[in-house]
């Protein structure tokens, strides 16, 4: 039987590409996401790929649907949580809901897929990928309704690597100092060259590869981006 | 622009019977002609035989990385046989005194060791590269290039300095084309040196009970390496630390 990955955040970009690298690495694929339509496309798209549409933020519709994936997918070996709360501007002008919110997408849903996966994964091992971005390390203006949570995640992730490690269980985390390649940044740098983007796929690469390393070299944090980033 | 393997070097600065040949047997495995250094050349022998006897292709000899003449001669021997594409530093100098017992000399040849060698090597691989705009430069690090243990004041305050060495290359080199990397190795490496260690502390039995992934075998090292090296130019690492499953950190 197929391992199971599960895979929040299944949008058209990263999350998708996600799906296609653990598809093509032999893995079923559960997807969690909110936009049903999207998800559809992709299980008709990925072999062995099936939609979860939910909430990750609300926890009992996140409970459900990882219950839902287990029942229907076989040994779970692989989590991504790549599902992201953002928001940018003037900490005067987000409202502190907002903040909450994105504590909840962000540090909350991985709290509780990460307490769900170790009775799956104690037995067998596996891997949990938190994806993430500078946001995790430093709290630059106009980020405050977003880095506190990113930088919660990152210090969640590192407390239950650390626990989880001996166990067998490899916890990592992604950071992707990069825009990543995706029509609405296309839009927004029409001028840049193409290697200015990341793209979906090396993410989705250097996950897996992180995700696969030998129990005798494991990265907990781990970082990539485009030569010509500043950083 | 491709370059195959068959027509490029690799120069590992610091061949070492562990984690240098490890490194240098990876690459040779992949086609590309071994420039290899140690301070004591005769010691390479067993290296060269082996890639040899592999049909690999290794050129070995002594090297002092403390003398930058010599560094500078290293490395235009190896970009005269073949261009190079990867110069990887892997000099240690991991030792351990109370701060009353580290000398002024210590605290020197320490710094010589692993940060001033560390620099000469970054700096004329940089000569090369940065022409072609093109090529790889990797440094071995360690966890105490990023928190100062007990007694580690000399090899901590040269293992900083390396790494800062690597991240301000990173960052000027990295928009040149040229991948600058630095590896932290948060590991008891599988040596005759570490086996022994843990014979002493743990008694003899604990060799034969041994978790398999405890100690980090040298080839999880070199293929970390080759993994970086492999990177596409949009999705590259400065910096990836990485350590045994179990290893507590």
């Amino acid at each position: 039987m197929k391992p199971l990955a599960i895979i929040t955040g299944v949008g058209p970009g990263t999350g998708a590409a996600l799906v296609r690298r653990y598809a093509q690495g032999g893995y079923r694929v559960a997807m969690l996401a909110r936009d049903v339509g999207r998800l559809d496309e992709l299980a008709r798209e990925v072999p062995d790929s099936f939609a979860l549409p939910c909430d990750v933020g609300d926890p009992d519709a996140l409970h459900a649907a990882l219950d839902q994936a287990a029942a229907a997918g076989g040994p779970v070996k692989a989590i991504v949580h790549n599902a992201v709360g953002g928001a940018f501007g003037n900490f005067l002008d987000v409202d502190p809901s907002v903040l909450e919110a994105n504590f909840k997408i962000n540090v909350m849903a991985l709290y509780h897929i990460a307490r769900w996966a170790v009775p799956h994964m104690e037995a067998e091992g596996g891997s949990i990928i938190v994806t993430g971005n500078t946001s995790a390390e430093r709290g630059k203006a106009l980020f405050a309704g977003f880095a506190p949570t990113k930088a919660a995640q990152r210090i969640l992730a590192e407390s239950i690597a650390r626990q989880l490690g001996p166990k067998g269980i490899h916890v990592a985390y992604l950071v992707i100092d990069a825009v990543i390649d995706v029509p609405w940044t296309r839009q927004r740098f029409p001028d840049k060259p193409d290697d200015f983007f990341i793209q979906p796929a090396d993410i989705a690469a250097e996950a897996f590869h992180v995700a696969h390393q030998p129990k005798s070299a494991w990265s907990f944090r781990t970082e990539i981006r485009p030569a010509g980033e500043v950083w | 622009m491709t370059i195959e393997p068959k027509q490029a070097s690799v120069a590992i600065v610091g061949a070492g019977d562990y984690i240098g040949g490890a490194i240098a047997k990876r690459f040779a495995r992949a086609g590309y002609l071994v420039q290899a250094g140690r301070r004591n050349g005769d010691k390479l022998q067993p290296l060269v035989d082996e890639i040899e006897a592999e049909g690999g292709r290794i050129a070995a000899r002594g090297l002092d990385a403390r003398i930058p003449e010599d560094v500078t001669a290293f490395l235009a021997e190896a970009e005269a046989a073949a261009p190079l594409e990867l110069v990887v530093f892997n000099i240690g100098a991991n030792v351990n005194f109370p701060i009353l017992e580290t000398t002024d000399r210590v605290f020197r040849k320490v710094w010589e060791m692993a940060c001033f060698s560390g620099f000469v090597t970054g700096r004329e691989a940089a000569r090369i590269m940065l022409p072609r705009q093109r090529g790889k430069i990797f440094f071995t690090g360690a966890t105490a290039g990023l928190r100062g243990g007990k007694g580690f004041a000399a090899f901590a305050s040269a293992k900083f300095g390396l790494r800062a060495v690597a991240q301000s290359m990173a960052r000027e080199l990295w928009p040149q084309k040229i991948h600058v990397a630095h590896l932290i190795i948060d590991a008891g490496v599988d040596t005759a040196f570490v086996r022994d260690l843990i014979a002493k502390r743990e008694g003899p039995d604990a060799l034969e009970t041994l978790d398999p992934d405890r100690l980090m075998p040298p080839g999880a090292i070199a293929d970390a390496y080759w993994d970086l090296f492999n990177q596409p130019r949009t999705a590259w690492t400065f910096e990836q630390e990485i350590r045994p499953y179990g290893e507590t950190w």
